[in-house]
């Protein structure tokens, strides 16, 4: 059995305290791009008191019904993200919401392998059967991305965002343990 | 504008407040068979107690009466009073003007027509009345009679979501359907 499923080659998925969490969360939602390429809801300022109580409710709570893991570079151990699985039902179906909040990292890989180590976690840990996401029709980074990490095209519901006056539709993708398993099932990559 | 209209009354259905005190018993008893928690999706069918579905039709007010984006309604008879079932807007997001629709109808009382008037009520307040550009039904792909009545009115399957639901053994699909307000005013007016 292979314990070493939290670290990839860039970055390793890890444990924040709430008030870590907090504190950057409402620092990257400064980063309106980051809010409106994560959230259908309307940008916003989040106070890190809002968010740090928020977060204490849902993670004290056991078992938690969000999985919240930060992600930590290898080089330099900095806290560039998070990733989460929420929504988890008993037919074992979870949702999959990840964010990249210090821009230096995006487009170089590093939320693709936190990505793959968090479909790592729900296949080979938590046991799901899939997982499941929404991305925004002009996130093309996005898709890209989840599509190298085995997500596949579920759909298309239309014009679901109206943005900067465009409407704009939400794709929903997802991938089964077993597709996983056989893509790339084995060994943590690179290692 | 003619608001003689009334956007709760239909052919044969109308849209009520909840009855605390009567309408826990009634939904209580329509959970004894799996038949209609299964229809609606993830939920884990079981036999709901009357104190746990007051609670829950508490929770529901609650909600309605805090927040704006939840559209409850519990649906009769035209004449009468009995609970025919419930349907709902809900998850409405005001800045995308986009919202979700369910309808439920006691076992009991499908096939008559009632999921049909409900339906045209929900859909009536959804785009004339909350102003929605699109409303979205997801529902299990066993549940053919649901999908069938949505693409009677219009909508249009817009997801497959694979394998979402276990049930009898076996894998079902999620599907979602969604209908823009240009489609349905194609139709009405």
């Amino acid at each position: 059995m292979n314990n070493d499923i939290f670290t990839g080659r860039l970055v390793r998925l890890s444990a924040e305290e709430p008030e870590t969490y907090a504190e950057n969360f409402s620092r990257w939602w400064q980063d309106s791009e980051y809010g409106r390429l994560l959230d259908m809801a309307p940008a916003r300022l989040f106070s890190p008191k809002r968010t740090k109580e928020w977060l204490e409710k849902e993670l004290e709570k056991d078992p938690p019904p969000v999985r919240m893991f930060g992600i930590r570079t290898l080089e330099g151990d900095n806290l560039i993200g998070f990733v989460d699985l929420s929504g988890m039902t008993p037919h074992g179906d979870a949702f999959v919401g990840i964010g990249v909040g210090e821009r230096e990292y995006w487009g170089r890989g590093y939320g693709s392998e936190a990505m793959s180590l968090v479909l790592r976690f729900a296949f080979t840990e938590l046991g799901l059967h899939r997982v499941s996401l929404m991305v925004f029709g002009y996130n093309l980074r996005a898709i890209r991305a989840y599509k190298k990490a085995g997500f596949k095209h579920e759909g298309r519901m239309r014009e679901m965002i109206w943005r900067n006056n465009e409407r704009t539709d939400a794709l929903l993708m997802g991938v089964l343990g077993e597709e996983w398993l056989a893509q790339f099932g084995g060994a943590p990559e690179g290692k | 504008m003619n608001l003689n209209q009334s956007l709760y009354l239909g052919e044969r259905t109308r849209l009520t407040r909840i009855e605390l005190e009567s309408d826990p018993a009634a939904l209580a008893a329509w959970t004894k068979d799996a038949a209609l928690l299964r229809s609606l999706g993830e939920e884990v069918a079981r036999p709901l107690s009357v104190w746990d579905v007051k609670k829950r039709l508490e929770k529901v007010e609650k909600e309605m009466d805090e927040g704006d984006t939840l559209y409850y309604f519990h649906i009769r008879p035209r004449e009468g009073n009995t609970l025919l079932g419930w349907g709902k807007i809900y998850w409405i997001l005001w800045a995308s003007q986009i919202g979700n629709l369910e309808l439920a109808i006691a076992p009991s009382e499908q096939g008559k027509g009632y999921g049909s008037d409900a339906m045209g009520l929900l859909l009536r307040i959804a785009f004339r009345e909350l102003n929605l550009h699109r409303v979205a039904v997801s529902l299990p792909s066993y549940n053919l009679p649901g999908i069938a009545l949505a693409q009677k009115f219009g909508f249009r399957q817009e997801v497959c979501r694979r394998e979402v639901y276990l049930r009898d053994g076996k894998h079902w699909d999620d599907l979602s359907f969604g209908l823009l307000n240009a489609e349905w005013s194609a139709n009405h007016e």
